[in-house]
């Protein structure tokens, strides 16, 4: 499953947002019990224009590297 | 509201609160938002929307606040963190404070599914700040 989905279906137990100069944000959510934790930066989360820009699984393999609509 | 057991089965001893009953249950949710270089009045928000069929109960707020230069950093670092219902436009918590404060709430805050609960920090400083703010609840 990918971060973004992640987010949407409120499943983690954790949550931290942090706002980049180019108005991207860089997300982060983890889980207890799971031992990945998935980091992305979206620009123009929840909105008409949201895309992810760079997205990884630290912990796991990177699965997913700029470009494309979540 | 408490849950739990009463101390019936022997090991299971003691009353919970919700919150951290919800530890347990591993549905709690903690929202940070990390704010650099924010100037006088500068702002930074953190949205969640909250899953159709779920509800989000927020009980608690803290945050710190820091210089960004360490010439700055024996100044005073005031800050202002909210707590709102974006979807509704309310503004649940206000909470200032001169380098950091918290606050435990005495009933949670509820943010209904298909809503946007949103962490909004502000800089009150006369320089540039970083602002850590941090929210605690669950969603069941």
């Amino acid at each position: 499953m990918r971060g973004i989905e992640k987010l949407k279906l409120g499943d983690f137990n954790d949550m931290s947002q942090a706002r980049q100069e180019d108005g991207s944000v860089i997300i982060t959510l983890s889980k207890r019990g799971e031992g990945e934790v998935y980091r992305f930066r979206v620009i123009d989360l929840y909105g008409e224009h949201e895309e992810i820009l760079e997205e990884e699984v630290l912990g796991g393999k990177k699965i997913y590297k700029r470009g494309g609509k979540a | 509201m408490a849950r739990g057991y009463p101390d019936f089965e022997g090991d299971k001893k003691g009353l919970s609160q919700e919150p951290g009953w919800a530890a347990f249950e591993a549905t709690d949710r903690n929202f940070s938002l990390i704010s650099a270089n924010l100037a006088w009045e500068d702002d930074d928000t953190s949205d969640y929307v909250v899953p159709a069929g779920s509800t989000l109960y927020i009980t608690s707020l803290t945050f710190a606040a820091y210089a960004s230069l360490a010439a700055d950093a024996n100044n005073n670092q005031h800050a202002e963190v909210c707590l709102q219902n974006h979807t509704t436009f309310a503004t649940h918590v206000s909470l200032g404070g001169n380098g950091g404060n918290s606050i435990n709430l005495s009933k949670p805050i509820v943010i209904p599914g298909g809503q946007t609960f949103r962490l909004y920090v502000e800089s009150k400083a006369n320089h540039t700040i970083r602002i850590w703010a941090t929210a605690h609840g669950y969603e069941v």
